[in-house]
Parts: C-alpha cells; structure tokens; sequence
C-alpha cells in the first residue's frame, strides 16, 4: 500500500492506493466545531442531497444511475466525534479494471453530482422531496421509543455525558425539525464548501496516475479551511453518582453502566486502557462475559467499551428486569477484580494477543484505513505496527494502575416492562 | 486434491473428501495476516423429524441453536478455551434453518486453533446441569430477538404461510420449547448428525494447503470416526393454501408495518436451480419495488410508504415472495399493493442494469475471509454443492426468460400481517 498526502489550500487529498480489494472508495469529509444547532440539519441534509439533484431529479433517476454504473452507491452521514462535528459523503464503485475504464470518471461525476448540484429551485430544496425526506425524519424520531438499544444508548449518554459534546445524539428534536424549511436547509447547503469546514478527501484502491488532476478539476470550486480542531473534550465530571430508570413495553431490559476516567496520559488512553477494556468486556474469556453470562447465567449479550475522546468506559448488557439488583453488583464486582493481579495474570498475555488479532483487521477493513489518515488531521495517531508495539509494552502493573482513575459514574436501566 | 477456479475473479478453492466422508475446502490469499476456520454441520432448525433405521425423532423446537450452545460450551471446556484466548483467537458458532457452524477467527498459529476447533467439535460431553444452566442464556437471546419488531413480525408471517413446515417455528425456538429440551434429546441428536459424512471444514487466510491438509488427515486418523448413515428428514405434508391469510398484531409503535407475501408451488416456473430462480425474480422485484421503480416513486409520492423492500424465499417446494413496507397507513398500503403486485414488468434495458448489480456483488464477495468462508459454507449447507459458474450464469441470464417468469406468478395464495396499535 501506498499513502501519499496533498494539501492544498481548500482540501487535503488523501491517496491510499492498495490493490487489496475490488472495489474503488472516494470518501468527503467535511468537519468543524461542534455546533449544537447544527444538530437539526444533519440528517435531514444528507437524506436530501442523495435522494435526488438536479440532474437525476427524482428517487427514481437517482436509483437508475447507481445500478448504471455497476451498483456505485453513495451513501451521505452526520457525525459527531469528541468536539467535532462531520459530514461524511462515501462513493463505493467496482474497480474499473472489471467493467470499463470509462466507469471511474462517471461514477466521481456522480459523487459530484451530488455534492455540487443538488435538487435546488430559487433558493430552496425542491419542495416535494423536502416533505418526503421531512417526514421520514420525524417518523425516525417518533420511532426511536420502538428501538430498545438505541433508545437505551441515548438515554445513558444524557446523563453520562451531561455539558459535553458527547450528550447529544444526531437525532433532533421534533420541534427542531418542525422549523426547518427547504430555504434554511439549502442556506445550510451553501456552508458546506464555502470556507466553513476543513475538507478532506480520501481516495481508496487501484489508483492511477490521473487521479490526482481528475479531483483537482472535479473539487476546483470548493472553499475549506485548514484550522486547527481541538477534538479531546476535558470532562469536568461530578463525583456522585446517577441511577435512572425508564420503563418501555419491550421483553428484555437494557442496562448501561458507565465509569469516569480522570487524567489519563496519552499512553494510559491509547494504549493501557485497550488492554484493560479488552481483558474486562471484549475478548472471549472476559471478565464480564465469565462472570455474568457464564457462571450466572444472567444475559446473552455483554461487553464494554471505551470513548478515549470523551474519556469514559461503558459496560452494556441484555437483561432480565428481575434481575437488575442482581447484575449491576456483578458487572462492580467484575470492574474491582480488575485490581486483582491473579486475575489480570490469567488473562493479561492472551488479552494482547487477541489485540494483535483486532489489529490485524485494520488492513481488512478499508474504512478502518481510510478513517486513520483522516483522523491524523486533528490528533496524533500512531501506525497500526508502533501502536501493536506500545501496547505489547504495556504491564500488569499499568493495568492495575488505570483503577485508581476509574470510577463509578452512572447506572442507567431501559427497564422492559412486558 | 482437487483444485476449482471461480470465473472472472480468478480466484481459487482446493477441495477433498476425505475417506470418512469429510470434505476440505480451503481458500488461499496472501492479501490477509488473519485466518478464518470452520468446521460445519449440515443439520439445522429445518429438521424437524427424523428417522434413522427404524427410529423415528420427533425435534423439539430451538435444539439445533441449543446444541451449538453447548458444543461451543467454552466455559466448560476450560482448557481448550484457555488455549484459544492464549493464541488470541476469537472463537465463536452460529444456527440456520440449514446448518450449524463453529468458528475461529485468528492470527497465530492456524494449525493449532485447528486442532482446538476439532477439540471442540468432537469433543462434546453434554451434562443436564450444564443444559439447565444455559437456558438462562437462550430465554435472553429468544427476549432479545422478539424486542426486533421486524424479526418477529417476520416469524409470524412464516408461521401464517405454513400448515406444517420447518419455518413455523424460529431458529431459536420458544422458551417453553427449550424447557422441554435435555441432555438426551442433545446428545442424541449429536450422535446422529454430527458424522463426517455429514461435515465440513473450510479454511480462509494466509497458510499451507499441504500442512493444513496434513493435519485434519491426521487428526481423523487419530480419532478415527466413521462415516454413519444419515438420518432422513422426514417432511411435513405441507398445505398449498397458507395456513392463516390475514393477522394483526397489537403493538403501540410510531409506524405501521406491513409484510405481503404471496405463496406459490416453486414447479411452475420449470426452473431446477433454486438460486436461477431466484436471480431472475430478485431482478424483476427490485425492478418493480426497489427505489429504481416508478411504483417505489407513487407511493413516496402520495404518501403510501415510509419505506419499502422485498424478498425472495424457497421454503422446500414453496416460492414465498413478501414485500415488506413501514407505512403511516397500512390500510391504503394493503389496498394499493393487493392491485399494483399484479402489474409486474420489466424491460430488456432496466433487465441488462439490474445484471449489472448483481455482477458487482459477485465480484465483491471475494475480498475478505469471511465472505468467502460463508459463500463456501452456506452453499454446502443449503446446495450441497458450490457454484463456480455463477458468474456466467449471471451473464447468462436473459430477459425473454424473466417475461416467460412474470407470466407464471400466481397472485392468489396470500397472507398479510400488520402491526396496529
């Protein structure tokens, strides 16, 4: 594989060229400051830029071209991540060398299609896939009662992550939405290339020469910045702790436990905290898998995971209500057996390796490689070998070390009351 | 060892059958670090009954999803389990109508996670204790699956289509199912199905053929299981009409759901190749109910549908077609599509695009392990054997032959269900 980075003065231009797999990926990031007022847009501007434009102005026209040009899809999301906000626009397309060399400028056309000439008529979204896109939107929003695990995980990160960025999901209220018009959602539009964002473009796969030239003809007429973007959030945490619970006719109750991590060094964050959440929640033998579900028999699913953003670690499982007492003081005891040395003993080497299995996908996975050099813009990041290394350095000792800056901070149940 | 090649992408797999009747497949690539092992059983929910000499088995519902639990039972085997974390290998085992399939996924040492995946499967020593305890385990995940609305509505409507078949119950079954299931019932069912005959491994990633191939030969050997005669499912006498045309189901949601499905003798069409049938009729349904149609744009347009999909099944000799929609009126829905299913079309154009998709997928499926393994797999599981000519019978596929398709559809055998509040 292949990296090389151009900046220029309005994008940064990322190009990994690798012939691991088939199929070629052009990826638009746009990022700023989070922005809590943005929040309303988001969805609702992705829907609308790919449901149709100018030149394929109906969901019809749109769906045809794709399957023209070999299932190319392009697919629009909104993002929030530490104290940055995003959109992200992703082209996938066959590898020209299967079909016609002429299909790799005609699907970026059809990216840019998308992204520069959207379904616009006198400053306004066209109006009728406005209303469509518009109600899907609130319906999403109504529906969210209906979906358990997500409902649960908004929920939690209210309370846990309560004054930060990280408290708010990408899902509006219904209000917020109820106010946008197809004029302000276009006047949102306009902000995407015009100065507002940092622009970074990756481009994935078998690479020519040209296509350098080609996206610098392609993205001539857009505006971005090169700012600096702080994305750590400094969570000033409370020391109580918060239990709540919420009730929803659903079979199985969904429990979130969230723990604060205070004043971890970069080391502690990248490296040590990986092998701790790895040895707790994620690898075959862990700690809350044995205990819970194992010996106890109280779930299916159970793990944990880690935001190093916004740094806190999350233990989440399915569970029966009857046994909520029950499980929130196993999943305490699990989190001290993590100061107990003859556990870690047991655990700790198979825990690095399985590590080493995880990252070994990174050069499986083309969205773990394409997201790496994008997120390189805003903090330092490590190569997946010197990162393999750090960890593999890492000590019992550290591990143990890490509880003393872990504690208790929320215990929220979404309590299934059939 | 026989070596086939899958047209158009070049890319190879080497099979042999062993002479206890285990068959090998291995896909070798040097675009990975990691490995992907298998080892699958042909026996899955769909097996209901069985007789085998002159026993005949009736299987409760949820026992093929229960006995994966207790062969993949980790925390009783502690050893292999404690071998397994130390290579840092991610183990794991999932349940189809079709088969069952146990899993490592890792980095190091390939032949040894072999060897413990064999531990594993051959292995099994089911105790009551150990079957009491798991159903803890599995009355959560069958909670889980029925809070998926979407999952449950769909078992309901499989459950309405059918009389008699398989697919009136869940892979995972009821919780008063697995009440009534025991060490016995599992180990019988273990004994009998899980022979090599009846088994088959496959191998993904960077290795040896030769030395992979060496030790499985080896290891058989050494424990030295014979080939068994199979059991033979017995079949329900299935019904032609669906066993309960219209239900709804009381459930206090923002939208409404709706699933239309259509039940058909899949003989009419004179197509022997399940997967050619349903080729042909994916790409007339997506051309009539996907985004690309102009009956996908009406209802967006006048507010019939939220959103909108298919699906193509074969249940035995049964060709079930459901068009599934999130609607905010399921009424004006049930009344629209009852009129519009009917006017199916395609032209030779919007045939020869819809190809070209099906093109890219086929493509694609090559570009990781486990893709692979479960392309090998499921084929083996639901085929009993693997098509290396896809590719061609894509090209191949032709429009006179889908209006010959669309004429043949019978509209009339039906069941609906809906949500309501």
């Amino acid at each position: 594989m292949e990296y090389k980075k151009i900046t220029n003065d309005n994008y940064t231009l990322h190009l990994i060229n690798t012939n691991r797999f088939k199929s070629m990926n052009i990826v638009v990031f746009l990022t700023k400051k989070f922005n809590k007022d943005d929040i309303k847009y988001g969805n609702l501007l992705c829907k609308n830029m790919v449901y149709t434009s100018k030149k394929y102005n109906t969901k019809n026209k749109m769906a045809t071209i794709g399957e023209e040009l070999y299932g190319s899809n392009v697919s629009a999301s909104f993002g929030i991540t530490g104290k940055t906000e995003s959109y992200v626009f992703s082209l996938d397309f066959l590898n020209p060398k299967y079909t016609d060399n002429i299909y790799l400028e005609k699907s970026i056309d059809f990216l840019c299609e998308i992204l520069f000439n959207p379904n616009i008529k006198d400053n306004k979204f066209d109006s009728n896939y406005f209303n469509i896109t518009k109600k899907e939107t609130i319906s999403n929003i109504k529906s969210l009662k209906d979906k358990p695990n997500l409902y649960a995980r908004n929920e939690y990160s209210k309370l846990m992550y309560k004054g930060t960025e990280t408290s708010y999901s990408t899902i509006p209220t219904l209000e917020e939405v109820e106010e946008i018009t197809e004029e302000s959602l276009y006047k949102e539009y306009t902000k995407l290339f015009n100065g507002e964002y940092k622009i970074d473009i990756a481009v994935y796969g078998e690479i020519e020469s040209d296509i350098e030239s080609i996206i610098n003809k392609k993205f001539k007429n857009i505006k971005g910045n090169n700012n600096h973007l702080d994305i750590y959030i400094n969570h000033k945490y409370n020391d109580e702790v918060i239990e709540k619970v919420d009730s929803l006719p659903f079979n199985q109750s969904k429990l979130y436990i969230g723990y604060r991590l205070k004043d971890l060094t970069s080391h502690e964050i990248n490296h040590v905290l990986r092998v701790y959440n790895t040895i707790l929640g994620t690898m075959n033998d862990s700690i809350l898998f044995n205990i819970v579900r194992e010996e106890n028999s109280l779930c299916y699913s159970i793990g944990s995971y880690y935001s190093k953003y916004n740094p806190s670690l999350t233990i989440y499982a399915g569970i029966n209500k009857v046994n909520y007492e029950k499980t929130v003081e196993l999943i305490k005891e699990c989190v001290t057996s993590m100061k107990d040395k003859k556990v870690l003993e047991r655990l700790f080497n198979s825990a690095k390796k399985t590590i080493n299995t995880y990252l070994n996908n990174y050069y499986d996975d083309l969205t773990s490689q394409i997201n790496l050099y994008y997120q390189r813009e805003f903090e330092s990041l490590e190569d997946i070998e010197l990162l393999r290394e750090k960890i593999n350095e890492v000590t019992i000792d550290e591990v143990i070390k890490l509880n003393d800056k872990i504690s208790l901070s929320t215990i929220y149940l979404l309590k299934g009351d059939n | 060892m026989i070596v086939k090649t899958f047209k158009k992408v070049d890319e190879k797999i080497y099979k042999e059958k062993l002479d206890n009747g285990l068959e090998v497949y291995l896909y070798k690539t040097d675009k990975t670090k990691n490995f992907y092992i298998t080892i699958s059983v042909k026996y899955g929910a769909r097996i209901t009954k069985y007789k085998v000499g002159n026993r005949v088995v009736d299987v409760i519902p949820g026992s093929a999803h229960f006995l994966e639990h207790k062969v993949m039972a980790l925390s009783e085997n502690k050893e292999i389990s404690k071998r397994i974390n130390e290579l840092g290998s991610l183990a794991n085992a999932w349940t189809s109508y079709y088969g069952t399939n146990y899993n490592i996924f890792g980095s190091i040492n390939l032949i040894e996670n072999l060897k413990l995946l064999l531990d594993i499967f051959y292995n099994t020593n089911i105790t009551e204790k150990a079957v009491n305890e798991e159903k803890g385990i599995i009355g959560e995940e069958i909670d889980m699956y029925k809070d998926q609305i979407d999952s449950l509505i769909y078992s309901k409507l499989f459950d309405n289509l059918f009389n008699k078949t398989y697919c009136k119950h869940t892979v995972v079954g009821e919780r008063e199912d697995i009440e009534k299931i025991t060490a016995d019932s599992l180990n019988q069912i273990y004994k009998d199905y899980y022979v090599p005959n009846n088994t088959f491994i496959v191998v993904t990633g960077n290795f040896d053929i030769d030395e992979v191939m060496t030790t499985i030969k080896e290891y058989m050997n050494n424990i030295k299981v014979k080939p068994k005669e199979l059991p033979k499912r017995i079949k329900e006498r299935e019904k032609e009409n669906v066993n309960i045309p219209y239900e709804e189901i009381k459930k206090d949601m923002e939208n409404t759901r709706v699933k239309y499905a259509i039940k058909m003798k899949k003989n009419i069409f004179g197509i022997k190749d399940d997967n050619i049938l349903k080729d042909y009729l994916g790409i007339i349904f997506s051309n009539n109910f996907s985004a690309t149609s102009e009956l996908f744009e009406r209802y967006k347009d006048n507010d019939i549908i939220l959103g909108m999909s298919y699906g193509i099944n074969i249940v035995d000799d049964h060709l079930i077609i459901v068009i599934n929609a999130l609607t905010n009126d399921g009424n004006k829905f049930i009344e629209s599509i009852k009129e519009d299913i009917k006017k199916l079309k395609i032209t030779e154009e919007e045939f020869e695009r819809k190809k070209k998709k099906y093109l890219k997928s086929y493509i694609l499926d090559f570009d990781n392990i486990e893709d692979i393994e479960y392309l090998i797999s499921l084929s083996l599981m639901m085929d009993n054997k693997i098509d290396y000519n896809e590719y061609d019978e894509l090209v191949n596929l032709n429009y006179k032959e889908a209006q010959r398709i669309i004429k043949l559809i019978n509209y009339d055998n039906t069941s609906i269900i809906r949500t309501i509040k």
